[in-house]
């Protein structure tokens, strides 16, 4: 996505605004290359469930009833995928309900069908629940399989104004200016926003200026 | 032992079972799972069905009143010549946050706070006013349009300044 700037977390804010102000309910989940064996569909999904029940008044029945159930078996068992869409369906979504899933292209691709199709069960289940995600362009044909006409597309391009704003925002920011020269300083404000509206930058990207102060 | 099975699961969250019960007497932790029993205290001593109900009213009345705070209880009954006179302090385990940790061990929201924290403020602010966000965020409140909304885009050159 857009250099600097964090779409996800931008929608995620607007959405937690809204929350506050009209009780609607938002879960997210960010996918992360480096922890993608932890990450694996059931943890995710889970999470996704736990922050929701977090919302609720108290722990609804069905999901008591699960966990006592998991008990009666000797230290315990883990959560199967199928377990948590049945709790999902079960819990009660009368409130507008938001889930984000940051940068699916770094979960997995086995897991990754499988999270689709569970969003997928997901949003069937309740026409309160919408679902935002982000990812890479590549997965989007995946993305587009899997949940079958039920998605919506918005193809994320840096503008120049947004790539401009950045770049004066990290050189205020710049923990060295004693090797930042006003010429320097032009060059970076005329090239880079010149290189990058050619170029679509993944979700979630920041930039790190790197000055070259060997010459 | 029929009556001591009406006592089961008095309160499902303590997982109280009382089929343990006998005349020789067990300990009070070995049949009340999941509460911390102070040792500093003494355990009262059981002897009766009867004593079983006194104790399970006060940990589902505990429960019921203040969730998994710590606290004390006097416990005492002198009928029926069941002289049980003690006081015991536990603490009645935080079931919810148990039941949230066996959904899933993750703690995504501590990222957000870090990405949010990294955002340059009004730049992608487009995003929200495009016409699929709208129709996408809209539709939540009718359920009419797309349910789920998918942004992408692609790595670039100069990635390896860019991360």
């Amino acid at each position: 996505m857009l250099m600097g700037c964090d779409h996800s977390s931008l929608v995620i804010d607007q959405l937690c605004d809204e929350a506050v102000e009209e009780d609607a309910a938002v879960a997210c989940f960010y996918f992360d290359f480096a922890a993608r064996h932890e990450q694996s569909p059931a943890n995710m999904l889970g999470s996704l469930l736990r922050q929701l029940v977090t919302g609720l008044e108290g722990i609804p029945e069905a999901v008591a009833r699960g966990f006592r159930n998991q008990k009666k078996v000797i230290g315990g068992r883990g959560l199967q995928v199928s377990a948590i869409l049945e709790m999902f369906q079960a819990i009660p979504t009368t409130k507008r309900t938001f889930i984000c899933v940051d940068a699916l292209d770094e979960c997995a691709p086995k897991h990754r069908m499988v999270i689709l199709e569970s969003l997928g069960q997901i949003v069937q289940g309740s026409r309160n629940i919408r679902i935002f995600v982000t990812g890479r362009s590549h997965i989007r044909s995946e993305v587009e399989r899997k949940l079958d006409g039920e998605a919506a597309f918005i193809l994320v391009e840096p503008t120049e104004d947004g790539i401009i704003s950045y770049l004066r925002e990290k050189l205020r920011d710049d923990t060295t200016p004693e090797v930042m020269s006003s010429t320097l300083e032009a060059n970076i404000m005329e090239s880079i926003p010149a290189i990058s509206s050619e170029t679509y930058v993944r979700t979630g990207a920041r930039v790190e200026l790197r000055k070259d102060t060997s010459g | 032992m029929r009556n001591c099975r009406n006592l089961l699961i008095i309160s499902e969250s303590l997982s109280v079972c009382v089929t343990n019960f006998g005349s020789s007497g067990w300990k009070f932790s070995s049949w009340v799972q999941g509460i911390a029993i102070d040792p500093a205290f003494p355990q009262p001593q059981i002897t009766s069905l009867a004593d079983l109900e006194l104790i399970n009213t006060f940990a589902l009345n505990d429960i019921q009143s203040s969730g998994n705070r710590k606290m004390s209880q006097t416990f005492s009954n002198n009928q029926n010549s069941f002289n049980v006179s003690n006081t015991f302090n536990y603490t009645v385990p935080d079931d919810e946050s148990k039941i949230l940790a066996w959904l899933s061990p993750l703690e995504p929201l501590v990222r957000h706070r870090d990405i949010g924290a990294q955002r340059v403020d009004s730049i992608g602010a487009w995003v929200l006013e495009t016409s699929e966000f709208r129709r996408w965020h809209g539709g939540s409140r009718d359920g009419s349009g797309h349910a789920t909304l998918f942004c992408h885009g692609n790595p670039g050159v100069g990635k390896s300044y860019i991360r």
